[in-house]
């Protein structure tokens, strides 16, 4: 799972351009799943049969997106303008480095005189371009970049790197479909688009499969970190079962059966009541007839940009709870 | 003429009657089929040879606008926006009020009244009254009542060289194109989807996209030119007659480059001037569009309005006559299989 993860985390997928992120999960479910397919707007489905007679369909997701910046002007000196893709504050993108989808590296800086005055408009990027003309030989108006970051193991076991939220998510559900083989129902893996900006690439993708119990895997910004917030999630205290967010109050059958599963097979566990975030959970169950979901969440330290932290007994606990929730369902 | 009769026509969001009206007769002789749905979206099929793809045009027939909230004693009427306007453009600004086009001025206190803070802001709804010479409620309320909507009381004008001014180019010019298009002849099935309600918030395109159920969506739009002094050249959106403007993202989409990549070449094949629409504010009804059922290829073209959701916009004829062309191109592309197959 450490080198999936890295792999993974390390690679560029602003929201809108999740190219990148999409080859090498594509890759990684080939061998393990019976159909797999691109949608419009570009979610990644893959299809693993079960082997009932009367199939359920199962989905089970996790987004692929992270936040970026999309350059919206290049100047004549080859400096790039950017707008923000769900990229919160400005200031903190001062002095990072940025790559592009096709590899092109390149630094933020800022017009602003003092860090309070920085605003995505005054932000610029350098990518070593001496003019305009040598700047769009590699990069257009419309491309997207993100942070360019490499995963690294402090204490064993614990990774640090960028887009954990949710690369690790994405690494979970490839495990999960690798595990799965004899379960009895349908199991379809969403790995979704522009979830960043506003829940949106599960909406059609879930249209589509139209299950009868959706499992969304997600990143959760954990509260052991001094002024991350109250929130009652720790890293390396198991898979968090998540309760409500901003856009879901998850059906209390679904999210009592996520803890019955979870205490059957011994698994690490905590309860993520969480008004300060979102999920495509609440997306999920407004969509069609409205979909009954639940959602398990990776608890990840957040100390800053590019710099979250993951407990890899955490990710274990997760692929083990959503196996034994989707081999079990019994909803 | 067809922008005139277009922009003139009254239009507030939810009260679309009489610009779906004015767009009906435009174009019923040139469809297979015309109809209206339960929202109010007047939706035009032409069939054409093939059984597709499908291909959705799209423009919103409402424009920002006021509605009349209550009748102070003394005939004055309070009101408030439908849609995005900025208070500062209100002041002394005539609108006309319903059906009957009652003549109104937007009026408040005189600057020698403020007191000094008030000065330094500028005068919000609750200090606006619509003036209509009313001589006291009662008498008022023979002309008005609380509900009735208003918009504002400019003429189209061609003004300059090759502009235009109007109160609703957002989106009547979006709607014109449409008109000059269901005109064509194509192979492909194309829907005309005049929508509803795009500005509180995109309300009557997710219906439209999912009755219609097209595979491929081109939105037209009036959008946002800043081109302007004291506005910085990356800020400026688009500029006023260097042709359409193409989408990258905006509040409500992240555009579909294969789309993006697709028009650039259309336009550059046709020899058409385009440019890219260079922020990432604003939305528009590809936002619910692209969403639609299982997902619908879809991407954006806008005509530059400078002084858009304000009382006098202005436009480029040449780009206005311009995004007609490309609007074409872009479906004999389509016809030849050109797009997302």
């Amino acid at each position: 799972m450490k080198e999936l993860i890295t792999k993974l985390a390390e690679a560029c997928a602003p929201a809108g351009n999740e190219d990148n992120v999409r080859a090498l999960l594509k890759e990684a479910v080939a061998p393990h799943a019976d159909e797999v397919r691109v949608d419009v707007v570009g979610n990644l489905i893959a299809t693993k049969k079960g082997t009932g007679t009367d199939r359920k369909q199962l989905l089970l997701t996790a987004h692929m997106d992270e936040p970026g910046l999309l350059v919206v002007y290049v100047e004549e000196s080859g400096l790039l303008r950017v707008g923000p893709i769900a990229a919160g504050e400005a200031a903190y993108l001062v002095g990072q480095r940025v790559v592009f989808p096709n590899g092109t590296v390149g630094v933020v800086g800022t017009e602003a005189k003092s860090p309070g005055d920085v605003q995505f408009s005054n932000l610029v990027i350098d990518i070593g371009a001496t003019n305009k003309e040598e700047a769009t030989s590699r990069v257009q108006i419309g491309d997207s970049c993100t942070l360019q970051q490499t995963v690294a193991e402090l204490f064993p076991g614990r990774l640090t790197g960028k887009a954990f939220d949710n690369r690790v998510g994405c690494a979970v559900a490839v495990e999960v479909l690798k595990q799965l083989g004899n379960q009895t129902h349908d199991v379809t893996v969403v790995f979704s688009v522009q979830q960043q900006v506003g829940n949106r690439g599960i909406k059609p993708s879930a249209f589509a499969v139209e299950p009868d119990f959706g499992l969304v895997l997600d990143g959760v910004r954990s509260g052991d970190t001094p002024g991350a917030g109250r929130l009652e999630v720790k890293a390396g205290a198991g898979v968090a079962i998540k309760v409500m967010d901003q856009r879901v109050l998850i059906p209390g059958h679904i999210k009592n059966y996520l803890i019955e599963q979870a205490e059957a097979a011994g698994v690490a566990f905590q309860l993520e009541v969480n008004p300060d975030a979102q999920s495509d959970a609440g997306a999920l169950l407004q969509v069609q007839a409205g979909i009954p979901t639940g959602a398990l969440s990776v608890p990840l330290r957040v100390n800053g940009l590019g710099a979250e932290v993951v407990d890899l007994k955490d990710v274990e606990a997760t692929v083990k709870l959503a196996v034994a929730a989707l081999v079990g369902y019994n909803l | 003429m067809l922008l005139k009769r277009l922009t003139e026509a009254m239009g507030p969001s939810g009260y679309e009657d009489e610009i779906r009206q004015v767009i009906y007769e435009e174009i019923r002789q040139y469809a297979d089929r015309v109809y209206t749905d339960s929202m109010g979206n007047l939706i035009a099929e032409k069939d054409g040879t093939r059984p597709g793809p499908k291909v959705l045009l799209c423009a919103h027939m409402d424009e920002v606008s006021v509605m009349i909230t209550h009748i102070d004693n003394n005939g004055l009427l309070q009101f408030r926006h439908i849609g995005g306007i900025d208070d500062r453009i209100l002041l002394s600004k005539p609108v006309m009020i319903g059906e009957k086009r009652i003549p109104g001025v937007i009026g408040s206190k005189p600057p020698h009244h403020q007191k000094p803070d008030e000065r330094k802001n500028p005068v919000g709804l609750s200090q606006l009254r619509i003036d209509i010479g009313a001589k006291s409620r009662e008498d008022a309320l023979k002309y008005v009542k609380p509900g009735d909507v208003a918009v504002f009381a400019t003429e189209y004008e061609e003004i300059g060289h090759r502009r235009a001014k109007s109160k609703s180019f957002d989106d009547r010019v979006g709607c014109a194109v449409m008109v000059e298009t269901i005109k064509k002849q194509f192979d492909v099935p194309v829907v005309f989807g005049f929508a509803v309600q795009e500005e509180i918030g995109l309300r009557g395109a997710g219906p439209l996209a999912y009755r219609t159920n097209p595979d491929i969506s081109l939105v037209l739009e009036g959008t946002l030119a800043a081109d302007l002094p004291g506005a910085a050249p990356h800020g400026y959106a688009t500029e006023l007659g260097k042709g359409p403007a193409l989408s990258i993202m905006d509040g409500s989409s992240i555009h579909n480059r294969e789309f993006l990549a697709h028009m650039k070449s259309v336009a550059e094949q046709n020899e058409i001037p385009y440019q890219i629409r260079n922020t990432t504010a604003g939305g528009n009804d590809a936002g619910r569009i692209h969403l639609s059922r299982e997902g619908v290829l879809s991407g954006v073209v806008s005509v530059p309005t400078r002084y858009i959701h304000a009382p006098a916009q202005l436009i480029s004829l040449d780009d206005y006559e311009n995004t007609i062309l490309l609007v074409e191109k872009f479906l004999r592309s389509v016809e030849q299989g050109g797009l997302g197959q």
